[in-house]
């Protein structure tokens, strides 16, 4: 399913383009780590090269190809302080492109990165300078947030989202310190997972308080090598993810099929998800449609990731492609048992190897409510 | 007109009691005391918060009064009340909920009643089993079951009392005699519960306060604790879960 590993453009020392804006903040040697901004060597509207809300009706190849055309500059920097947390905090502002020039030590090297919380980075190179060329206006919200120094990093995120703020966007501003009280940057990898952390349990709040559907609710997707379940049970929220890795997968290279699933009760979870970042990207969609039609439920989503799927593309894929799931039709049925058949008839991985791993369908219908014994 | 003066300590054990719930609940002050109970939105469990009048330094009310409130806010503020500091509720016009202590004074909006989920009847459940513990080592064996799984099963014979849990490779159980038990009737019952609310539920108590487990078969729980040295009680009514074939 893949291009060549190889970025689709010539690139030379001085690198003039609009920046989506994009940027990168590494984990490594963390709290001295890599900072990029990031631009592909055109102008114009940039802006769907770094926003995963554009990319859930394109091909994944198209994504990539993004991707690999965007060049980094690479600086290292003190997450508490440099001059370049300046740079990428300006970028982090705006939601438009922006007009950037940086001065690479060398011509970067033609290879492209991938990590699994982090959309692929395309060549980089050492940097000697960055230059910010035009500057649009940012939104409101996020100017008030960057200039409002006593808000907490949560609170602030959780404004953002509800004044209509892209998660990606969001994610940037944290990754950046353009947040918080005692503001320093984030390597991109946790910030991403962080957002999705923070949003999700401040939505849940409010779909606890909701009244439980009334039938179980199945929605079904298929796209691009991987297929995506969702069972709804009416009964108090709990949640699960399940990610089924067939051979000659990413994360499979072995001849079997390897199945892990994660989940949490009622009342959420103190420890990180052993399934990583996809969980709480997975947790984020399923809390946004149960918050949308204000009811709550016991969440059972599972993916399964078929052969030919080799390269790790970031959590994005996971929340983009729920909520596109959420945003389609359901069917819905009076029983689990019923609504395991349907599922049998989509699954590849069959109900039943999914049943054995489970830990919510073996919950699913034992709770007992008051109202039995009024 | 309501103006009330109890202990940071009953304060912060009513609302805990409830936030563990909901986060907006009715507050009755009656004749008797303050009464407050709520059932959360799954349906599942039942909280019912009495402070009898005397257990108040002050109790003013010029008629019974039915105010609408914030839980979650009034234990937040609550939690920067100390235990043994007093602190004052009043209520003058129907719009605000003022909250004294030391020099601090907070105002808090009130909610309209009738847009407050309703409140449920309390259901009258026939249960053989009544066993009272040490709220403390109830909560032992409910933090150690919650390592192993998210059920558990409460048991009550002649021999005593039991809370099993059974993980995939992995089980645990706590057990007292009659002999160890505070008050214990031999009672016969059995049923499971998810570990998830009994947890949230332990929170408002610890070691010295005085539980009563209510117990029947496949039949709700009802949990009395008598908490702040017996000046405030909180119940919780749990549903039971359906064991496994």
């Amino acid at each position: 399913m893949l291009p060549a590993f190889r970025p689709s453009v010539q690139v030379e020392k001085n690198v003039f383009g609009s920046s989506p804006p994009s940027f990168f903040v590494g984990r490594y040697g963390y709290p001295k780590v890599r900072v990029c901004p990031a631009l592909p060597p055109i102008t114009g509207d940039t802006t769907i090269y770094d926003r995963p809300e554009m990319w859930n009706t394109l091909p994944i190849e198209k994504v990539l190809e993004f991707r690999y055309s965007m060049i980094l500059g690479q600086f290292s920097a003190d997450v508490r302080r440099s001059r370049e947390v300046e740079v990428v905090q300006e970028l982090s502002l705006y939601d438009k492109p922006v007009d950037v020039e940086i001065n690479l030590v060398r011509t970067p090297r033609q290879i492209t990165s991938f990590d699994d919380v982090l959309p692929p980075l395309g060549p980089s190179a050492p940097a000697k300078d960055v230059r910010i060329c035009s500057t649009p206006s940012p939104p409101r919200p996020v100017e008030r947030v960057f200039y409002e120094t006593d808000l907490k990093a949560a609170d602030a995120m959780v404004y953002l989202y509800g004044k209509g703020i892209a998660i990606s966007h969001i994610q940037k501003l944290l990754s950046a310190g353009g947040l918080g009280v005692r503001r320093k940057l984030v390597p991109t990898r946790w910030a991403i997972t962080a957002v999705d952390d923070t949003v999700s349990k401040q939505l849940l709040e409010e779909v606890r308080q909701h009244d439980t559907i009334d039938q179980y609710r199945v929605f079904v997707l298929k796209e691009a090598r991987n297929l995506f379940i969702a069972i709804l049970c009416p009964s108090q929220w709990s949640f699960e993810w399940g990610e089924a890795w067939y051979p000659d997968t990413t994360w499979n290279r072995t001849k079997r099929v390897g199945v892990l699933t994660d989940s949490e009760g009622f009342f959420g979870r103190t420890t990180y998800a052993k399934l990583g970042g996809c969980y709480y990207s997975a947790r984020l969609a399923t809390a946004e449609y149960l918050n949308h039609i204000k009811r709550q439920a016991m969440a059972i989503v599972w993916r399964e990731i078929y052969p030919g799927f080799k390269i790790p593309i970031g959590v994005w894929f996971v929340r983009e492609m729920l909520r596109k799931m959420y945003g389609g039709d359901y069917t819905e049925f009076d029983t689990l048992e019923e609504a395991l058949k349907y599922i049998g008839e989509h699954s590849s991985l069959g109900v039943e190897r999914w049943v054995k791993t489970s830990n919510l369908v073996k919950a699913a219908g034992r709770q007992r409510t008051l109202w039995e014994f009024v | 007109m309501i103006d009330v003066i109890m202990t940071g300590e009953v304060l912060k054990t009513v609302t805990r009691a409830v936030v563990a719930l909901v986060s907006e609940a009715r507050m009755h002050f009656l004749e008797k005391g303050l009464h407050s109970r709520a059932v959360d939105p799954a349906n599942v469990a039942m909280v019912i918060v009495d402070v009898p009048r005397d257990s108040f330094e002050v109790y003013n009310i010029d008629e019974e009064k039915t105010v609408g409130v914030d839980m979650d806010r009034v234990f937040d503020i609550s939690k920067s009340i100390s235990a043994k500091d007093l602190v004052e509720l009043s209520v003058q016009d129907e719009s605000t909920l003022r909250i004294k202590f030391g020099s601090v004074e907070y105002k808090v909006a009130l909610i309209d009643p009738s847009a407050i989920r309703k409140e449920p009847k309390i259901p009258e459940l026939e249960l053989p089993a009544k066993i009272v513990i040490d709220a403390g080592e109830f909560k032992k064996a409910i933090a150690a079951a919650d390592k192993i799984s998210d059920h558990v099963v409460f048991k009550s014979d002649r021999d005593g009392f039991k809370i099993e849990a059974r993980g995939d490779v992995d089980s645990i159980m706590f057990q007292m005699s009659e002999t160890e038990l505070i008050e214990f009737n031999g009672g016969e019952a059995r049923s499971m519960f998810s570990v998830d609310y009994l947890k949230e539920f332990c929170k408002v108590a610890g070691s010295g306060d005085l539980l009563t487990i209510h117990l029947g078969t496949n039949y709700p729980v009802r949990l009395v604790f008598e908490l702040v040295g017996g000046k405030t009680r909180v119940e919780y009514i749990l549903a039971p879960r359906i064991e496994a074939e």
